[in-house]
């Protein structure tokens, strides 16, 4: 992942939760035909994740949390066919959904569409691992759910 | 008409077969469906067989989007097949680079059948 050197941070604000939570809607509606609604409840079991690196103008870390069900009903919706929760496809469909809402994401905020680069999607499988962000950074942290199953967005922006 | 053979060149396998369901859908008569994971895999596919279509992703290991267009270039009889980005890297300097390497089209992610249709169906209907 290579970045241009000379570029100005983009400053995080309050807004962002509301720019991913547009992002989620934007993926979840044209890739996969599920409404997205925020959720109330402020869990989300995290049996599997998905990653996406940010350099640039915007360093950190964009990463979606759920159960290994949500991700295999995600990766059904974008197949089109059942998937099962052990099938291959739910890590690799997971990913792919990261990266698309980062993508949309970051075309969203101005200074980061042109000056900020993602990386290729990196999966965890297990809840037992802790992310720990450089000191100074903000984090942003967005429960929703996709037709009732509940994804948990965590944006970690380095400054 | 004969059916077109396309090639896909993305790391995911979800995405390449999300790809050409959009493809099928978009009401293109796909035939032969070759699949790359990277460019340096879709460059070694061009020496098997010469597809009608190709639709790549940028953000790839090994070898990335943009480097195989400028690639494909230097690969003779390729000159003649259009080439899509389908990519979430959809900034301007992106689209002009993929755009000055010779790709046709630009589709960003995430996109809609209907999107893949206006892309591409004037690019094979064109031949």
């Amino acid at each position: 992942m290579s970045a241009q050197t000379s570029t100005i941070p983009v400053q995080p604000n309050a807004g962002w939760v509301d720019i991913v939570h547009e992002s989620l809607h934007e993926v979840c509606d044209m890739m996969l035909g599920m409404k997205v609604t925020r959720s109330e409840n402020q869990t989300v079991k995290a049996d599997v994740t998905a990653i996406v690196g940010l350099a640039g103008s915007l360093c950190g870390l964009f990463s979606i949390r759920c159960s290994r069900a949500t991700a295999a009903k995600l990766a059904g919706k974008m197949l089109g066919m059942e998937v099962g929760e052990n099938d291959a496809d739910v890590l690799d469909a997971l990913g792919e959904v990261c990266n698309m809402v980062a993508g949309s994401f970051k075309s969203k905020v101005p200074g980061a569409a042109e000056l900020c680069m993602l990386s290729v999607p990196t999966t965890i499988d297990g809840a037992d691992y802790r992310i720990h962000p450089l000191r100074g950074g903000t984090c942003f942290e967005l429960f929703s759910k996709c037709d009732e199953a509940p994804v948990q967005i965590l944006l970690h922006v380095h400054q | 008409m004969t059916p077109i053979c396309a090639l896909i060149v993305d790391d995911s396998s979800v995405m390449r077969k999300i790809v050409e369901r959009s493809l099928r859908q978009a009401g293109l008569d796909i035939g032969e469906v070759m699949e790359a994971g990277n460019g340096m895999e879709a460059l070694a596919a061009l020496q098997k067989k010469k597809p009608d279509l190709i639709l790549s992703d940028i953000n790839m290991p090994s070898m990335n989007g943009l480097e195989f267009v400028k690639q494909l270039q230097n690969v003779a009889g390729m000159k003649d097949v259009p080439v899509v980005m389908i990519t979430t890297e959809a900034s301007e300097s992106h689209v002009v680079e993929a755009l000055s390497y010779g790709a046709k089209g630009y589709i960003r992610k995430p996109f809609t059948p209907e999107q893949v249709k206006e892309h591409v169906f004037p690019l094979v209907t064109k031949k």
